[in-house]
């Protein structure tokens, strides 16, 4: 040993158990910001890619632009693609009704129009198709077609390029048609829009300002990628920031979450050793040295413990992105699962070693208060209030829960640890439950009512028809098919058989909706985000769980000596796991009403915030309150177990 | 010349109704190289006496003078320099720090100090105290014996001007009693340090050349006894 502050780590090595508790308490801490953080950052990587593929990748767009619009739009330094789309009205192709438009094919690809075969329509009478439509009618890349404009002229185009299919139109059995540039200018547009994408770093709200200044182009003519705006963070659609706000209070919530948790345990690990510090002040040690020796423990604490806790929230962040990319390979695929959450791990490190640092600030603060009178007496003052010796709850309860009661009661400093470090989870997740809401999911169209196909028909279906239908192997007739409509539901999605099976059995009359790709669509933007949220309070309960059995762990673990003393004089194994357990209920409890008192608030607050409707969450105090008293349980059996176990004089001569 | 002067000192714990005196007017003086020691009843005074001469615990008034320096002028870091120094402590529970081994407790107070420990003096304490086989021991692998030598050889480490035992054979049988006892006078002989001992029994009370008696907060000297 060469220097005083030797004995931190020598503290720390003779304690292995208690060392074990405040590491692990760490870890979850860490754990806790760095999976959430990194889950928010995968979040908003994966809510990107559904909006590129749902929205479109573009920021702003401007309504029926004049040509000196877009010419003066095109040419600016700060653009970096940018583009057309006509919607030329509707017409019919093959006498089936169309939906006609050009697209420029510099921007096609932003909106998601891409090309499987062939190419983009590039003379007067070429088209481009999607590939349902083709498959439907077995038509091919330079099969003719006869379209009928919207004023009713006809005439034989030539198709010439197939593109991937929308799940739009393919649900409405509407095709799309793309003409070539050279067409549609011969047409007259009903509407156009023309799509912006700036370049990366640009200002997007103050440059389109400065646009539509410039050009004089009214409000109501733009209009703006909201979802792809509001992950850039450069949005300023009031709703947006609404949630924006409700965000930063949650996320802001984890971090104090964290802190609290460091904090607490730091805290208890330095309350039970007044006697130790008392002692080394007795031989000389100064404040500042007591200071140091607890800051560096905490500060070797915290190496041991950050690197895990990174681990174990990159991995929660890895589970999340996993089940995300394996329910949808297509749209994810590009992601990877093991991405760094710089964000995720920053914030992870950053309140680890902050948090160690501020939070065994005070302990510090507290532990070089001990007087060093503390060591020479050898005891802690336990103040007993008047009132709690007349016994009232000796009256209630046999002696050994009144004195749980009484040690969980006395001691208020612990009381207060324990009652806020068990709140301050409980007020997390109940925060966080609010995001579990149909207004931060977006609907889930997976209902089991939702149909695959849907047949439709002017003139009438028979009710032979749908029985024809039911009795095809794979498909399910929902609900009460009526003359115009019947729903149908496919046992198997993927099953592209079965569907030009029901193809075959319909005639001409009929029109097949195919809604499949639509669905997968919305229900894949559900997931996206359901994953998350739900990831989110399934991380915040476990550890928020695990948090509180270590907590509990701690507490007892520290008072092994004064339990060996009770045994000593005459209290039985049973008696003691009554008080013990009494004592862990009266923490579970405490932390339980305060965290679910300030948590139904929070929750009130933000719903308000949100104009969403608010009712008691009865399911959910309920579900926290009986999880708070089985943790509270489970947390004191290990340690009893390990108490009754010890010899009763080994503790005691320790004492 | 007097290592330790208190002048009218008194403490009181308490107000009102609950009001404690636990010292009274105490004025003694102990020359350097004195072995004194304080006898008195339970409750009498001893500890606080001790306290204060320790710097561990302030006067209501009076003053404590240690080696010229008055206790009561110092500040609280002050006061850790001066106590890691000045004063050596030998408590009845001897108080080692558990996660330390014999010679690692010994030399804690010097590396508080920020000084290099003297190895070779801290073998000689070693080897008086009957403990180099020993110094690579915890102090839960010692008997309350050697662990009591521990706590001496600690207070002698840093060769203070005031070594202060409370109740320094009170957990100990009477052959370590007496081993303690012999150690203490040595390191008044050999090291010609002072030493302030309380302690309930009389016939150790008679190794000192000193015997200070305390009743009801009052310090009253025995007179000088066999030296």
């Amino acid at each position: 040993m060469k220097n005083y502050l030797d004995l931190a780590p020598k503290y720390l090595s003779g304690h292995k158990n208690k060392t074990r508790l405040t590491v692990l308490s760490v870890v979850m801490a860490v754990a806790l910001v760095v999976g959430i953080f990194s889950m928010l950052d995968a979040l908003v990587t994966f809510e990107k890619a559904q909006v590129l593929k749902s929205e479109g990748n573009y920021h702003v767009l401007i309504r029926n632009p004049t040509q000196n619009e877009i010419d003066t739009i095109a040419s600016r330094i700060d653009v970096e693609n940018s583009g057309i789309l006509k919607d030329l009205g509707g017409g019919t192709i093959n006498e089936v009704t169309c939906a006609l438009g050009y697209m420029d094919g510099a921007f096609a690809g932003n909106l998601n129009i891409v090309l499987a075969e062939g190419e983009a329509p590039k003379n007067d009478h070429e088209i481009m198709l999607e590939k349902w439509y083709l498959d439907q009618l077995a038509l091919h890349i330079g099969d003719t077609v006869n379209i009928a404009l919207s004023d009713g002229i006809a005439a034989d185009y030539v198709i010439s390029g197939v593109i991937n299919d929308w799940g739009a139109t393919k649900a409405a059995s509407i095709p799309f048609v793309f003409m070539s540039k050279e067409t549609a200018e011969g047409l007259s547009a009903v509407t156009s829009q023309y799509f912006v994408l700036f370049k990366e770093g640009v200002n997007i709200q103050h440059t389109e300002s400065v646009i539509a200044a410039g050009l004089n182009i009214t409000e109501d003519r733009v209009g703006y990628n909201e979802g792809l705006l509001a992950l850039m963070l450069q949005t300023k659609n009031n709703r947006v920031l609404t949630f924006y706000l409700i965000g930063a209070v949650l996320f802001g919530l984890v971090l104090v979450t964290g802190i609290v948790m460091i904090y607490n345990t730091f805290n208890i690990s330095v309350l039970d050793r007044v006697r130790q510090f008392g002692l080394l002040r007795c031989i000389g040690a100064s404040k500042k040295q007591i200071k140091r020796i607890v800051r560096r423990e905490s500060l070797i604490l915290s190496l041991k413990a950050i690197p895990f806790g990174v681990l174990a929230g990159m991995l929660i962040a890895f589970v999340c992105s996993g089940i995300l990319k394996i329910y949808n390979p297509h749209l994810f695929g590009d992601i990877s699962i093991f991405s760094f959450s710089a964000i995720g791990i920053g914030a992870g490190v950053l309140i680890g070693l902050l948090t160690v640092f501020i939070a065994s600030m005070l302990p510090a603060k507290k532990a070089s208060k001990v007087s060093p009178v503390n060591a020479v007496t050898g005891s802690e003052s336990v103040k007993i209030s008047g009132r709690q010796k007349q016994g009232i709850l000796t009256r209630l309860f046999s002696v050994e829960i009144a004195m749980g009661i009484n040690n969980a009661v006395s001691k208020k400093r612990t009381l207060i640890l324990m009652t806020s470090s068990i709140a301050i989870s409980i007020i997390l997740f109940l925060g966080f439950s609010v995001l579990v809401n149909p207004t931060f999911m977006g609907m889930k169209t997976d209902k089991p009512y939702t149909p695959d196909l849907t047949l439709t028909s002017d003139l009438g279906m028979t009710s032979e028809l749908s029985e024809k239908l039911s009795q095809l192997e794979g498909v399910e007739v929902l609900g009460h098919p009526t003359e115009y409509l019947i729903d149908l539901q496919l046992s198997d999605k993927n099953d592209e058989q079965t569907v030009s099976k029901v193809g075959a059995v319909i005639d001409e009359t009929i029109t097949l909706h195919d809604k499949r790709q639509m669905n997968a669509e919305a229900d894949n933007a559900f997931m996206t985000i359901a994953v998350f949220i739900y990831g989110f309070v399934a991380v915040i309960a476990l550890i928020s769980i695990l948090n509180m059995l270590n907590t509990m762990n701690t507490s007892i673990a520290a008072r092994s000596k004064y339990l060996a003393m009770l045994r000593a004089v005459g209290m039985s194994d049973k008696q003691l796991n009554k008080m013990v357990l009494a004592q862990s209920i009266t923490y579970s409890l405490t932390g339980c009403i305060l965290g679910c008192v300030l948590g139904v608030l929070l929750q009130k607050i933000l719903l308000d915030f949100l104009l969403a409707d608010w009712s008691f969450p009865l399911y959910q105090v309920v579900g926290i309150t009986v999880i708070c008293i089985m943790t509270g349980t489970l947390a004191v059996m290990r340690p009893l177990k390990k108490i009754r176990k010890t010899i009763i004089s080994e503790m005691i001569t320790s004492l | 010349m007097s290592i330790l002067s208190t002048h009218n000192l008194c403490k009181t714990y308490g107000l009102g109704e609950t009001k404690v005196e636990a010292l009274k007017q105490v004025s003694i003086l102990v020359s350097k190289g004195e072995f004194v020691s304080v006898i008195g009843p339970s409750g009498s005074g001893k500890s606080t006496l001790l306290n204060m001469i320790g710097a561990l615990d302030q006067p209501t008034s009076g003053t404590v003078t240690i080696d010229g320096r008055e206790v009561r002028s110092m500040k609280e870091e002050e006061l850790s320099v001066f106590r890691r120094r000045n004063i050596g402590f030998i408590f009845q529970s001897f108080n080692l720090i558990p996660e330390l081994n014999v010679e690692e407790n010994m030399v804690l107070p010097i590396l508080l100090d920020y000084q290099k420990p003297d190895q070779h003096y801290i073998n000689e304490l070693l080897g008086i105290l009957g403990l180099t086989e020993r110094k690579h021991h915890l102090p839960s692998q010692l008997s309350g014996g050697q662990q009591q030598r521990v706590a001496i050889g600690r207070a002698l480490a840093t060769k203070p001007a005031i070594i202060l035992a409370d109740e320094p054979t009170g957990n100990l049988d009477s052959k370590n009693s007496q081993d303690v006892m012999n150690l203490l006078k040595l390191s008044v002989d050999q090291y010609h340090q002072t030493v302030i001992m309380i302690t309930h029994n009389h016939s150790y009370a008679s190794f000192a050349d000193r015997v200070f008696q305390v009743n009801d907060g009052m310090v009253r000297e025995l007179g000088a006894s066999k030296r």
